[in-house]
């Protein structure tokens, strides 16, 4: 019994210290002022050269409810300006898949004010998964540069790899593919093809739950999995140090 | 130095804090990547495979706590299929390393019927060296029928490869007429992993710092609560232990409803499933007799047969495999047996 309550004040002391923790985390918006917006994609860019290393494809599974779009669109916004060419974003429930429209529009506008002072403009485009038609539009792509978000939910995680089995059991039916090739190169370019984007490098888990909740398991074999407490108002700053880490890490891949 | 390590008797202070935590939810299944023998053995002017060694001495201790916690079942990753690219000195330092703890686990029956361990090696273990394969199987063999702790060993394991295999597994099963296509599923697919007999992953502890799962239960830690900790392994601590298990109270709830909700979702995809079948039966019945008015009275009831039906499959199917398994082992323990006695 006692043991119950002393357990208890633990969490709670404990709750009221990552609390603080995020509060100093998000004081730096109020001198992150510094970066006028006039200058901001000056400083984003800057700041991506002094990064030892850039991800290629950053995931940002959201673990937190009621999504601000705002929010996440400047985050991806940002990651572009930074050169990141993939974005996914995951939720688990598919909320933000559903509503690509609402987050399209979103981006447009924060990418109208991030780079309000360029000339050439980055163009975003927006896919969901499991959309091959979409995703073919897409390449058609104009000349100027492209950086393309994937809006992902949990039935492109596993449930893909389900999917993958079954045709591959077509295959194996109609004589076109031997069981014995099922290995893990082959299903991986399999999988390849069906979402075009290369594995995240870098993993960002959004909110307060140290989970993957379903994320892409076949594809987060090789991806740091770092953290940032919430989407919610969230600042350049605390995104740069996200990225700050990612540049200091290193892979030794089993050697 | 053997797998029963000399009791350390526990502090009160840390027998208070384990009587705290035991107040709140204690994760019935741990996995650690056991990362940072080499940077240690480096740190402290070590040869190799000293760090190696003190890195299994480590185990051994966490695997005390762990059970004085209440966690019955611990999943370790000890060799990567990856490692083999290692060097040979160091591949063959590790191979020497698991001959002999495998065979002093062997020399210990006394202490592992006492504690009920059950030990189970996943992975393809048909890349190692013979003689180890015999070992391993014996041990396996030997405790298999123990229930009070469970360790899993991932040994030449990855998790890419080991989803492959359960694919492969289905798709023969397909191909044989023993399952339908339809029949593949999440559930089934995680039925044919070499964790098939695992209870869920509650909670995956890295040390060293990395924050990567570098190929390790990709599948399962879908809905696991991470902890990465910042410590080589052998100076994990039993501090670092419960700190863990403190950040899996935390999240236990968040992620438990995730899980829930997932399946739910998978539940709701069986039905699916089923009543497509179904349709497909009845529109293929009306082909044959060329009839018009289509049957739709009671298709419930025949979903629920159907249902029935591919249970009774699924179950045959996945019995059949883990029959296969457990034979390999068996298979092995028999060589094993004989060679010795024939020496």
């Amino acid at each position: 019994m006692i043991t119950a309550i002393i357990l208890r004040f633990l969490h709670y002391v404990i709750a009221l210290s990552v609390f603080m923790h995020d509060l100093i985390f998000s004081i730096p918006n109020l001198y992150g002022m510094v970066y006028s917006k006039k200058n901001l994609v000056a400083s984003i860019r800057s700041d991506a050269k002094l990064l030892k290393k850039l991800p290629m494809h950053v995931g940002l599974v959201m673990v937190e409810n009621n999504f601000s779009y705002r929010d996440i669109a400047n985050i991806i916004v940002w990651s572009v300006a930074m050169g990141i060419s993939y974005v996914s974003v995951y939720d688990i429930n598919g909320e933000i898949k559903r509503n690509s429209i609402l987050l399209q529009q979103q981006i447009e506008r924060s990418k109208e004010e991030t780079f309000a002072s360029e000339e050439s403009k980055f163009e975003i485009s927006l896919s969901v998964s499991n959309n091959k038609k979409n995703a073919a539009n897409n390449e058609e792509g104009s000349s100027s540069k492209q950086a393309r978000v994937h809006l992902v939910a949990a039935d492109d995680g596993r449930e893909n790899l389900v999917k993958a089995t079954h045709s591959f059991c077509e295959l194996v039916n109609n004589n076109q593919y031997l069981i014995e090739d099922i290995v893990p190169s082959s299903v991986d370019s399999h999988i390849q093809k069906i979402f075009q984007l290369p594995d995240p490098d870098l993993v960002i888990l959004v909110g307060h739950i140290d989970s993957l909740l379903g994320y892409l398991p076949w594809q987060i074999r090789l991806s740091e999995i770092l953290k940032l407490p919430s989407h919610k108002g969230v600042n350049y700053k605390a995104f740069l140090s996200v990225m700050n880490i990612y540049g200091k890490t290193e892979q030794r891949f089993g050697k | 130095m053997s797998w029963f390590p000399e009791r350390n008797n526990q502090t009160w202070l840390q027998k208070m804090c384990a009587g705290i935590l035991k107040a709140g939810p204690i994760p019935k299944h741990v996995a650690f990547i056991m990362d940072g023998n080499r940077r240690f053995a480096t740190k402290n002017s070590m040869d190799r495979a000293q760090g190696h060694l003190q890195g299994f001495n480590k185990l051994a201790e966490t695997l005390e706590w762990c059970l004085d916690l209440g966690i019955s079942e611990v999943t370790v990753y000890a060799f990567s299929i990856e490692n083999f690219k290692r060097s040979k000195d160091e591949v063959d330092c590790l191979m020497e390393l698991a001959r002999q703890k495998f065979s002093k686990l062997l020399h210990e029956k006394e202490m592992i019927e006492k504690h009920g361990i059950c030990i189970r090696v996943l992975g393809q273990l048909t890349l190692l060296p013979q003689d180890i394969q015999e070992t391993i199987a014996e041990a396996v063999c030997f405790t298999k029928h123990n229930t009070r702790a469970i360790l899993n060993v991932c040994f030449a394991y990855t998790a890419r490869d080991d989803i492959c295999t359960s694919m492969r597994e289905m798709t023969n099963g397909v191909k044989q007429g023993i399952i339908k296509q339809s029949d593949i599923n999440e559930e089934l697919l995680e039925k044919c992993l070499y964790t098939s007999q695992c209870r869920k992953v509650d909670l995956l502890i890295r040390t060293s710092g990395e924050v990567r799962l570098s190929d390790f239960l990709l599948w399962e830690s879908a809905y696991t609560c991470l902890a990465f900790v910042k410590v080589l392994w052998p100076e994990f601590s039993i501090w670092h232990l419960y700190a863990a298990v403190l950040h899996y109270q935390r999240n236990s709830q968040a992620v438990e409803v995730a899980r829930q909700n997932n399946q739910i979702e998978r539940e709701r995809l069986q039905r699916e499933s089923d009543h497509k079948c179904i349709l497909e039966e009845l529109e293929e019945q009306m082909q044959i007799k060329g009839d018009k008015s289509r049957d739709t009275s009671n298709i419930q009831s025949k979903v629920a047969q159907y249902a029935k039906i591919r249970n009774h499959r699924v179950q045959c199917f996945v019995d059949g495999l883990n029959r296969r398994r457990a034979q390999y082992f068996e298979k092995l323990t028999c060589n094993h047996s004989n060679q010795s006695s024939e020496s």
